[in-house]
C-alpha cells in the first residue's frame, strides 16, 4: 500500500514538471497486469511501448502474433506513441514506478537509461553477441554487461543525384573532402545548391564529418571532452565553409525534410541520410537519378551510428516473460522477418550473407556504410554531451560564433556534465 | 421532518464546488508541494540511487548558474514583447471592429488564430519562416527581396520571428475582452463628449481607455501569465535554438529534467518560475490598482 500511494506521488509529481513547462502530460498507461505469472493459468500480460512507423509496426505486430501462438502463456501488447514527446513520457512514467516492460530507445539515450539504472540485464537471455554488429552493442554495453539489444541500425550515407554529378563529371560520388568541394561548387549556380548538411537535428549529421577530420569525442576512458581540437574546429569550419559557398541557407535549423523536396525536383544535388530515407526515394518519381554511397572521407572514412534499442525496464513486473519475449524476437529466423518487411539493415553482421539481403542494392550499399560507422558517446552524460555540441554546430552555421569559440564553450558545457 | 431550503442551502454549495476543490488539490496543489519538497533535494539518477535531502543547494546552483541568468533575460524579452504588441494590435483590432460596419463579421476571422490548435498554428509559423516560405516570397514579391532571410535559423532574428507568431497567436484573446469592454461602457458618455466637441482622441484616452482598466488588467495579466509559462510556440518552432537564442526558462527546465535527469534541479527551477509569476501578477495587479480587477 505504501509503495503503492509512493508510485502515485510519483506520478503527479513527474507530472508537473509536463505541466508547469506547459506541455499535456497524458495518462499513464495502467501497469501490466499484476499477480505472480502463471500460477493461475492465465496468461500474463506484457508491454511494449515504442514508436514504429507504419511498416515496422506491422512487422512487429505479425511477429508478436507468432509469438503468442508459439507461447500461449505470455501476451505482449504493443503500445504505440509517434507523438515528440515520447521519451519525456517514458522518463515520467518510470521516475513514476510505472511504464511498460519493454521499451524502444534511441542509443544516445540508451546508456543513460542504463546508467540512472532503469534497464535491467539482459546477457542470460542473448547469448549471441558475437552476431551483432560490434558498434551496434556499444551503446547497451555497461560494465562489460548487456543492457538491451539493438534492434535497428543506421548509418548516415551520401545521397547524390547521379544525373546532376554527371553533369560536371562525375560518374561516381565524391570520395573526399576535395572532391566533394569541387562538384559541390561547380553544381551551385542558378539557384541550385551542391550539397545540404543541416543542425536541425542538433549534433547527429555532424559526427561523421568530425570523425572524418580525425577528431575524437572524448579522451581514452570517456572521462573529458576534448571535441575543441584543431581536428574538431577543421571539420565544423568545413561546414561553415559550405554553408557559405555551396548549400541552402539556414542549415543551422533545417532538417531532412526541408532538404527532400529540393533534392526531389533537382535543385539540390547531395545529401546525407540514413535507410529510412530509402522508401521515400524509391517513390519519389526520380527512378535512375539517384544513388547511394558511403560519405567523402576526410583523413579517415567514417559515419554516424544510428539505430534503435530495446530495453527491458526495471519496474517490470515480469521481466522473465519481458526477456522472454526479447531473446524470440532477436532469433535469426524471427528478427529476419522483420528486417524483410521493413527493408531494413540487420543488425547481425551474420545476416548479411543471407540471400534475402545478399541480393538488395541498398542493403549491401548500406552494409559499406555501417562498417565505417562508429557510436556516439556512451557516458551517462551522452544526452548532455550531444546537446552541447548540436547548439555548437548551429551557432557557428548561423555565424553567431566561430567554429573555434562555439567548440570551445560546448566542450566546457560537456565537461561540466561529464564531471557532476 | 421537513428539509426547509434554508438547511438544504447549506450544505448544497459545498457539494457542487467539491469535484472542482479534489480536482484542484490533486492536479495542482498537491504536485505544487510536491515539487517545492523534491527542490531540497539532490535526485540525479544517472548518478545515484534515491534523493538526498540538500538544503537550498538548488537554489544556491540557480543563483550561480550564469546561463539562467541569460535565459530569464530571454523569458523577459519573451513575455513582454509578445504581451505588448499583442495588446497593441488587439487594442487596434478592437477599435476597427467596434466602428467597422461588417464588424461582427470580421471578428469571427480576427479569432481564428486563437481557435487554432497551438502546435498546429506553431507548425504553420515554422513554414512561413522558411528561407523558401511565405514569408520571404512575400518580402521578394514587394521588392524586398534582399531582406529574405532564414529567420529562425540565425540567432539574431529568431526571437523576434518567435514573438510575432505568438502576437498572431495571442492577441485575438485581448481583442475579444476589450470589446466586450467596450461594449459595456454607456453610449450616453460618447453622446455627452460630443456634444461638449470633444474630438476622438481624447474620447480615446479620457473616456475608453479609464473605463476599460478592468478589462486590460485581466487580458494582460492572463496572457502574460500565459506567455512566461508557455512553452509548446517555442519548443516546436526553434526547441529553444538555434545556439540558445530563444531558450526560455520553460524550455530550459524542461532540458535539466528531460535531457539532463537534474530532476531536483528542474524542481528548484520550477519554484522559481513558479514564485516570478506569483510575485510579478501581484505587483502588476496593484501597479493597475485593485479595483480595476473588479
Amino acid at each position: 500500500m505504501l509503495h503503492r500511494s509512493k508510485a502515485t506521488a510519483g506520478v503527479l509529481a513527474a507530472t508537473l514538471f509536463a505541466s508547469l513547462v506547459g506541455c499535456t502530460a497524458s495518462p499513464t498507461p495502467a501497469p501490466s497486469d499484476s499477480g505472480a505469472p502463471g500460477d493461475s493459468g492465465e496468461p500474463v500480460t506484457i508491454t511494449f511501448q515504442h514508436q514504429f512507423n507504419d511498416a515496422q509496426n506491422a512487422a512487429i505486430e505479425a511477429l508478436v502474433a507468432s509469438f503468442e501462438t508459439e507461447h500461449p502463456e505470455i501476451k505482449v501488447e504493443l503500445l504505440r506513441d509517434n507523438d515528440s514527446s515520447y521519451y519525456d513520457k517514458l522518463v515520467t512514467q518510470i521516475t513514476g514506478g510505472a511504464g511498460p516492460d519493454l521499451a524502444r530507445i534511441e542509443p544516445v539515450r540508451s546508456p543513460q537509461y542504463i546508467a540512472a539504472g532503469w534497464a535491467l540485464p539482459v546477457d542470460d537471455v542473448i547469448t549471441d553477441v558475437d552476431s551483432y554488429i560490434t558498434s551496434a552493442l556499444e551503446p547497451v554495453l555497461s560494465d562489460g554487461k548487456l543492457y538491451g539489444v539493438p534492434l535497428d541500425v543506421e548509418g548516415l550515407a551520401l545521397f547524390y543525384r547521379t544525373d546532376l554529378l554527371a553533369s560536371v563529371g562525375y560518374d561516381k560520388a565524391p570520395a573526399t573532402w576535395d572532391e566533394l568541394t569541387d562538384a559541390a561548387t561547380k553544381l551551385t549556380k542558378d539557384g541550385n545548391h551542391g550539397i545540404g548538411l543541416f543542425g536541425g537535428w542538433g549534433a547527429f549529421e555532424f559526427y561523421p564529418w568530425l570523425w572524418q577530420a580525425g577528431a575524437e569525442m572524448l579522451n581514452a576512458d570517456g572521462t573529458e571532452a576534448i571535441f575543441n581540437s584543431p581536428e574538431a574546429v577543421a571539420a565544423l569550419q568545413y561546414w561553415v565553409d559550405l554553408q557559405k559557398t555551396v548549400m541552402p541557407p539556414g542549415m543551422a535549423t533545417a532538417t531532412e525534410d526541408d532538404l527532400k523536396g529540393p533534392f526531389v525536383s533537382g535543385s539540390l544535388a547531395m545529401l546525407t541520410s540514413g535507410p529510412w530515407m530509402v522508401p521515400a526515394m524509391s517513390e519519389a518519381g526520380i527512378d535512375g537519378k539517384w544513388a547511394i554511397a558511403p560519405l567523402p572521407a576526410g583523413k579517415q572514412a567514417a559515419t554516424v551510428l544510428g539505430g534503435m534499442d530495446l530495453l527491458v525496464l526495471k519496474n517490470s513486473k515480469h521481466p522473465e516473460q519481458a526477456k522472454a519475449f526479447l531473446a524470440w524476437l532477436m532469433q535469426d529466423d524471427n528478427v529476419k522477418q522483420y528486417y524483410a518487411a521493413i527493408g531494413g539493415l540487420p543488425v547481425k553482421s551474420t545476416l548479411y550473407t543471407d540471400p534475402a539481403f545478399a541480393e538488395d542494392p541498398n542493403v549491401v550499399a548500406f552494409k559499406e556504410v555501417l562498417e565505417q560507422a562508429k557510436s556516439r558517446p556512451t557516458v551517462a552524460a551522452s544526452g548532455d554531451i550531444d546537446a552541447a555540441l548540436g547548439e555548437a554546430v548551429q551557432a557557428a552555421l548561423a555565424g553567431t560564433a566561430t567554429p573555434q569559440e562555439a567548440l570551445d564553450a560546448a566542450v566546457a558545457k560537456a565537461n561540466e556534465a561529464l564531471q557532476q | 421532518m421537513t428539509v426547509t431550503p434554508r438547511s438544504k442551502a447549506r450544505w448544497v454549495p459545498y457539494a457542487f464546488m467539491a469535484p472542482a476543490v479534489v480536482a484542484v488539490l490533486a492536479m495542482v496543489v498537491y504536485p505544487i508541494l510536491r515539487v517545492g519538497v523534491q527542490s531540497f533535494f539532490d535526485i540525479r539518477p544517472t548518478k545515484h540511487e534515491g534523493a538526498y535531502f540538500i538544503g537550498f543547494d538548488n537554489y544556491l546552483k540557480a543563483f550561480a548558474d550564469e546561463e539562467l541568468w541569460s535565459v530569464l533575460g530571454r523569458s523577459g524579452v519573451w513575455t513582454i514583447g509578445s504581451v505588448a504588441l499583442q495588446f497593441l494590435v488587439a487594442m487596434a483590432g478592437a477599435l476597427l471592429l467596434q466602428n467597422l460596419v461588417g464588424g461582427r463579421w470580421l471578428r469571427a476571422i480576427f479569432v481564428l488564430p486563437w481557435a487554432t490548435p497551438l502546435v498546429v498554428g506553431a507548425l504553420a509559423w515554422k513554414l512561413i519562416y522558411q528561407p523558401n516560405g511565405l514569408f520571404n516570397q512575400v518580402l521578394e514579391g514587394l521588392g524586398l527581396g534582399h531582406l529574405a532571410h532564414a529567420w529562425l535559423a540565425d540567432p539574431n532574428t529568431a526571437m523576434g520571428a518567435v514573438i510575432v507568431a505568438n502576437v498572431w497567436r495571442g492577441f485575438p484573446f485581448i481583442m475579444i475582452l476589450l470589446i466586450s469592454g467596450m461594449v459595456s461602457i454607456p453610449e450616453e458618455l460618447y453622446e455627452a463628449a460630443a456634444v461638449d466637441g470633444t474630438g476622438s482622441v481624447r474620447t480615446f484616452w479620457f473616456i475608453t481607455l479609464p473605463l476599460l482598466k478592468p478589462a486590460i488588467l485581466t487580458s494582460t495579466l492572463m496572457a502574460l501569465i500565459w506567455t512566461f509559462n508557455s512553452f509548446s510556440n517555442i519548443y516546436v518552432m526553434t526547441g529553444g535554438g538555434p545556439a540558445g537564442s530563444t531558450d526560455i526558462l520553460t524550455t530550459f527546465v524542461y532540458k535539466q529534467a528531460f535531457t539532463s535527469f537534474n530532476f531536483g534541479y528542474a524542481s528548484a527551477l520550477s519554484m522559481v518560475l513558479f514564485g516570478i509569476v506569483a510575485v510579478g501578477s501581484a505587483i502588476y495587479i496593484r501597479a493597475f490598482g485593485k479595483e480595476a480587477l473588479a
